[in-house]
């Protein structure tokens, strides 16, 4: 059986409660976390975050403002900030509350090295995650 | 009747000491992460830059413009005045006193409050709408440090900057005036300025505009962040916040005239 404890403390929650920061673009929303937190210069907090988009094939819109993006670009982007935070897993919760495309485990799993992810969804949705190798909580 | 009356006074004053309550409590707390290090990072400092840009620099233009027209305009008022009461000997106080004392400090906060303060009350109420703080919260991202220091000591650093370039300006205009009503030439009014400028002087300037900025930013930033839990929400809060900031302002004018009158 799984186990796990969350607190506050030890997760980072990728959800449209906790949206990005219009005044900022996509590449200032991700770099913000590691100028706050590790006090990161802008330049190589930025740096890291293109390289991050890249990874995935989005840096085209690294520059870009938040309302000229699609909502799976935002979403991804999302994951992305929330992996800057320094924590062990990531909280998705209901993705497909913003979303309407299926979300590409596959772009997930390369942007993710060694954090757990944990997908918070309802059954109306289940079959979006059909093809996911990984183990699905009832 | 007259005790429903007496209640709703009641209430409007109690809400105002609340509300006054709050801001002290606000303005204290934004203090203390004035001075402490800690409160300044690279997001930080990119926030101030930003700030400074959009509130002073964007401003230059249409702030030199009304400064040149509004400026000269009242300038040669006093000018003119001067000359007609024979005050000329008396030319180079009187100027001093009226634009580095009084004009450039409280004509520059009125062009900052127009052009900064309701748009940051408004960057705040959205902000606050759209969930963003949440955000920010979520992110252990301090509020005080990013969004409210920023704009703190750019307001600053923006009205003392501003306070001194339409000092500047209106001296100038000074010059063309006296040049053209009095025949003074320009070493004479130079002379008689430099003689009249204390240091007294420079610190009125420097203190009220210190004042202003500060005041300019904190009220919108604070009547931004207070619960706006819908769009119709956006324009009280920013009407809120504006005659807030207006009273405060013209009560630093009229506390400065009594302390300089002591």
């Amino acid at each position: 059986m799984l186990e796990f404890k969350l607190t506050q403390e030890n997760y980072s929650l990728v959800s449209s409660k906790i949206p990005l920061i219009l005044s900022l673009n996509i590449v200032e929303n991700i770099a913000l976390i590691k100028e706050v937190h590790i006090g990161l210069s802008v330049d190589k907090a930025e740096g890291i975050a293109k390289e991050s988009l890249e990874k995935i094939g989005l840096l085209d819109i690294a520059l870009m403002s938040i309302d000229k993006c699609s909502d799976l670009e935002i979403f991804y982007v999302m994951f992305i900030r929330a992996l800057m935070m320094n924590r062990g897993t990531i909280l998705v919760e209901s993705p497909y509350l913003i979303l309407e495309e299926i979300i590409n485990i596959e772009i997930l799993d390369e942007l993710n090295q060694d954090k757990d992810i944990i997908i918070l969804d309802t059954f109306e949705n289940e079959t979006k995650y059909e093809d996911y190798r990984c183990n699905i909580i009832r | 009747m007259i005790v429903r009356f007496i209640e709703s006074i009641g209430d409007k004053a109690i809400n105002f000491i609340l509300s006054f309550y709050e801001i002290i409590r606000f303005t204290f707390i934004s203090i203390v992460h004035l001075i402490n290090p800690n409160s300044y990072n690279p997001a930080m400092r990119m926030v101030l830059v930003k700030q400074i840009y959009h509130t002073s620099v964007t401003i230059l233009p249409f702030f030199i413009m009304l400064a040149i027209f509004f400026g000269s305009a009242i300038i040669g008022v006093v000018i003119v005045l001067a000359t007609q009461y024979n005050l000329q000997y008396e030319i180079g106080s009187i100027i001093v006193t009226f634009v580095i004392d009084e004009f450039a400090p409280f004509f520059t906060a009125l062009l900052i409050s127009l052009r900064s303060a309701t748009t940051i009350n408004t960057e705040m109420a959205v902000m606050n709408l759209n969930k963003e703080l949440d955000t920010l919260k979520e992110y252990k991202i301090d509020i005080i440090n990013y969004l409210v220091l920023p704009r703190l000591i750019s307001g600053v650093i923006s009205s003392v900057s501003l306070s001194i370039l339409f000092a500047l300006i209106m001296l100038t205009s000074g010059y063309i005036f006296t040049l053209f009503y009095m025949n003074m030439d320009l070493h004479t009014y130079k002379y008689l300025i430099l003689n009249a400028i204390m240091v007294q002087d420079v610190v009125t300037l420097l203190l009220k505009s210190i004042a202003f900025g500060f005041v300019i930013m904190i009220i919108p930033i604070y009547s931004g962040l207070k619960s706006v839990n819908k769009n119709a929400d956006i324009p009280k809060s920013i009407l809120s916040g504006m005659v807030k900031l207006f009273i405060t302002i013209f009560f630093i004018e009229v506390l400065s005239l009594i302390i300089q009158s002591l």
